[in-house]
């Protein structure tokens, strides 16, 4: 052969044998496939606890399996939703065989949790391949938890959607520990809305219209929303999962990033959806099974609280509000005089010359809690005025002059407040006797969310009150006949206490189906709708323990057929004392004077006296005298919280 | 380490620059000061309709493995807007706490800026010390104040360390 003729040969071999390559090669991966099949099959895999974990399946309402995530694109195979197998299968087989196009992420990329395990749990784990994924290795070291906490920002009565407070995860990296905590990129769970329709949007809310998403931002977010923004305590209930049980929640979080679920304010929420998170971290643990038809944030912090092991003490880090009283309460009341006075213009010269002739420790003092005011006045929003701008500019100034680092605050100060965690449990049942100047009666009662003024208020905010859904039976022991005595949908309350500093309204805002005692009639004929608000003040004084006096104006509405001409309306004032006599026992007294001038012309009374005996954390029994006009009655009930 | 070399040759060499950046310049600023504008339009009748959907602000930019914007990657900062995206984020807390010479959000920034723990007590004192060069106006915004601080901190090139 010539040297064009070998040269020829080998180009004809290199091109056969390039005809051959891919088929060699997909031999090769069909058989390194099959026999991860096979291994998966023998080990029975696909009912592995942490495979389900993975998939988020749980037992459906008529028993049957099938994932809570309802995005078809989570699942590699038709029937993932479903087939555990099939998924487990379909999973193997695009981590083998796929060539995916430059654009597109492999599927390693896109699920490393899974491929992690699949890697780990198979003996021929490590012939899977192990492309480079730069998006989520770069995500992943921004992330890179040494320790996962859950944080539970409190109940705020003043934003509808925070009344229950909310749960989002942190993950604390120790290079941050000490002062670079701020710096942890937090983890939140919420609905994607695209839409500010009103009405839609609340219904959307309750009935997944939305879809929920998960985000991962700078803790330092976190903190300047809930701790400033909107004045709530952050509660950090850190677990101790195992290195590689946090590795495996940031790689399945991932995962949960690329998907969406619908979301359901109600149960599949917020709080709902980090549960089968953690339970990645950690398979032993059993949260999310608990949660079916509610999920309130402060019950899954009492179900993470009760395992053994995972949680160790919540750390408080306080609301502006809380961390300013608390500052204040360091100065005497000279100096709180003069803190108030240098954030009104008017006073501000004197206050000023009246400032320079203390020490400059105090000084600072001072001033420092003269911003705090002067900053809970204003608000942290951005777009502030510019006269704005230039009081807050002379407070600084005054103060960056003083050259005094005071050590830092927090460590010093303590805060005596209880967690969430420990608070009775969100929903109550009750059963009752009570006598009425018309018959004796048996009640029970149920409701599901989540406290009244007169239960323990540990772990709630104090002067709250948020129920729904409370429902009273009774039974009349003369006539044997049984009624609806109440279907209230919605009864909110806040009692702000008044302070020199804070000058927070006090409301209530009560709905929902219930028996109109001042009308002359049988119970079951007296059932009418209302509506009643109210607004007004709040005084709390430390006298014997705690104390809270009240007073609020009050608008009301009732619809029913017990009305002459179907309804009334009207108005008055409702006073109330409220007052804890030991830890156990409270006693709540509460007057209200209603003038009805339109529709069904009257006037009505009503006393009421409550008093509440906490037994147990979730245990109390409740007394109850009423009065309303010349209607009398007494009702005593055991409640259970569950 | 890479992370603050990183951020250091941001400092000592984008920041000085942020001075003349102005408003639509594209290093002016990452947009996410929008995310504490005061919810004025958000009446309290929204407020109610919205209670069921806790929709927290950001969803968007910072969607994981979906969230993009000029700043944030994925869900993430990026490396080399950190001190940006965090001074302007965190402006109002660090205009106060730069006055007071302490604070959790000054310490923060401190060592986002490449200071070492040892580091960080005397680079905070040198933000009290320089606090009106820093904020030389009411109006002075993240970008104005780190392009002040950078042109400092130039001049004063062992306090990052």
């Amino acid at each position: 052969m010539g040297f064009s003729g070998r040269v020829l040969f080998f180009v004809l071999l290199f091109f056969n044998l390039s005809i051959f390559f891919p088929a060699i090669n997909q031999a090769q991966e069909s058989g390194v496939l099959q026999n991860l099949i096979q291994e998966a099959h023998e080990q029975r895999l696909s009912n592995n606890r942490l495979w389900r974990l993975l998939l988020h399946y749980r037992k459906g309402l008529f028993g049957r399996e099938e994932s809570g995530i309802d995005d078809p694109h989570f699942f590699l195979s038709k029937n993932g939703r479903t087939n555990l197998a099939a998924e487990l299968d379909a999973t193997l087989t695009a981590l083998v065989t796929s060539s995916p196009s430059v654009s597109e992420e492999p599927p390693q990329c896109r699920y490393p949790a899974r491929t992690a395990w699949l890697r780990k749990e198979l003996p021929s784990g490590s012939q899977i391949p192990d492309p480079p994924c730069p998006r989520f290795e770069n995500w992943k070291s921004q992330m890179s938890p040494d320790s996962v906490s859950v944080v539970f920002a409190s109940y705020y009565m003043n934003n509808p959607a925070s009344m229950y407070g909310h749960t989002f995860l942190r993950f604390n990296q120790k290079k941050h520990g000490g002062d670079q905590g701020l710096l942890d990129y937090a983890m939140d769970y919420a609905a994607e809305v695209n839409t500010h329709n009103g009405i839609l949007f609340a219904l959307y809310g309750l009935t997944g219209g939305y879809r929920g998403r998960f985000s991962t931002l700078p803790y330092y977010m976190k903190v300047q929303q809930y701790s400033n923004l909107e004045s709530r305590d952050l509660w950090e209930y850190t677990l101790n999962l195992s290195t590689e049980g946090v590795e495996r929640i940031t790689e399945h979080l991932w995962e949960l990033g690329h998907t969406s679920m619908a979301y359901y304010f109600l149960n599949k929420n917020c709080s709902y959806q980090l549960l089968p998170l953690l339970e990645v971290g950690d398979p032993s643990l059993h949260l999310s099974e608990s949660f079916v038809l509610k999920t309130v944030p402060a019950d899954t912090l009492r179900i993470l609280s009760e395992q053994p092991g995972p949680v160790s003490a919540p750390s408080l880090r306080p609301s502006h509000v809380r961390q300013m009283l608390e500052r204040r309460s360091h100065l005497s009341p000279e100096e709180v005089r003069l803190a108030g006075k240098l954030t009104e213009s008017r006073k501000k010269k004197r206050a000023i010359r009246e400032l320079k002739a203390l020490a400059p420790d105090r000084q600072a003092l001072v001033l420092d809690s003269a911003y705090d005011l002067f900053r809970y006045r204003v608000g942290f929003h951005r777009d502030q005025p510019a006269a704005v701008l230039q009081e807050e500019r002379e407070l600084l100034l005054l103060r960056s002059r003083l050259e005094i680092s005071l050590r830092t605050t927090n460590e010093v100060h303590s805060f005596q407040v209880i967690p969430p965690d420990q608070g009775h449990k969100s929903g109550r049942v009750g059963v009752g006797f009570g006598f009425s100047s018309h018959s004796m009666f048996e009640e029970v009662s149920a409701r599901p969310a989540i406290h009244d003024l007169e239960a323990d208020p540990s772990g709630f905010v104090s002067g709250s009150q948020l129920e729904m859904l409370d429902l009273r039976l009774r039974f009349d022991n003369d006539r044997k006949v049984g009624y609806l005595e109440d279907l209230t949908l919605l009864n909110l309350e806040s009692l702000s206490a008044w302070d020199r500093w804070i000058h927070s309204p006090s409301w209530n805002l009560k709905t929902g189906l219930s028996v109109a005692r001042d009308v002359d009639r049988d119970p079951e004929k007296s059932l009418y709708y209302g509506l009643n608000l109210g607004s007004g003040l709040a005084f709390e004084s430390h006298l014997w323990r705690r104390e809270m006096i009240y007073g609020l104006a009050e608008a009301d509405s009732g619809a029913g057929s017990v009305f002459d001409q179907g309804y009334r309306l009207g108005g008055g004032g409702r006073t109330g004392l409220l007052l804890e006599l030991a830890r156990f026992w409270r006693v709540h007294l509460t007057a209200d004077f209603l003038r009805y001038p339109l529709g069904d012309i009257r006037s009505t009374t009503k006393l009421h006296l409550i008093q509440v005996f906490s037994l147990s954390r979730n245990l109390e029994f409740r007394s109850t005298l009423e009065r309303q006009n010349t209607y009398k009655e007494a009702l005593f009930t055991l409640n259970l919280y569950l | 380490m890479m992370k603050r070399r990183l951020i250091l040759s941001f400092v000592v060499g984008v920041m000085p620059g942020l001075v003349l950046a102005g408003g639509n310049h594209p290093m002016a600023g990452c947009g996410l000061g929008y995310l504490l504008l005061s919810n004025k339009d958000n009446s309290k009748v929204t407020q109610i309709l919205g209670a069921t959907t806790n929709n927290t602000f950001g969803t968007q930019t910072f969607g994981i493995s979906s969230g993009t914007s000029g700043c944030t990657q994925d869900g993430a900062v990026k490396m080399v807007r950190a001190a940006e995206v965090f001074a302007e984020v965190n402006f109002d807390s660090l205009r106060h706490e730069m006055a007071m010479g302490r604070g959790e959000f000054v310490n923060a920034f401190a060592g986002l800026l490449g200071a070492s723990e040892s580091k960080r007590p005397a680079l905070v004192q040198f933000f009290q010390e320089r606090y009106q060069a820093l904020f030389p106006s009411p109006e002075t915004t993240s970008g104005e104040m780190l392009g002040a601080l950078g042109q400092e901190l130039a001049q004063h090139p062992g306090l990052l360390g």
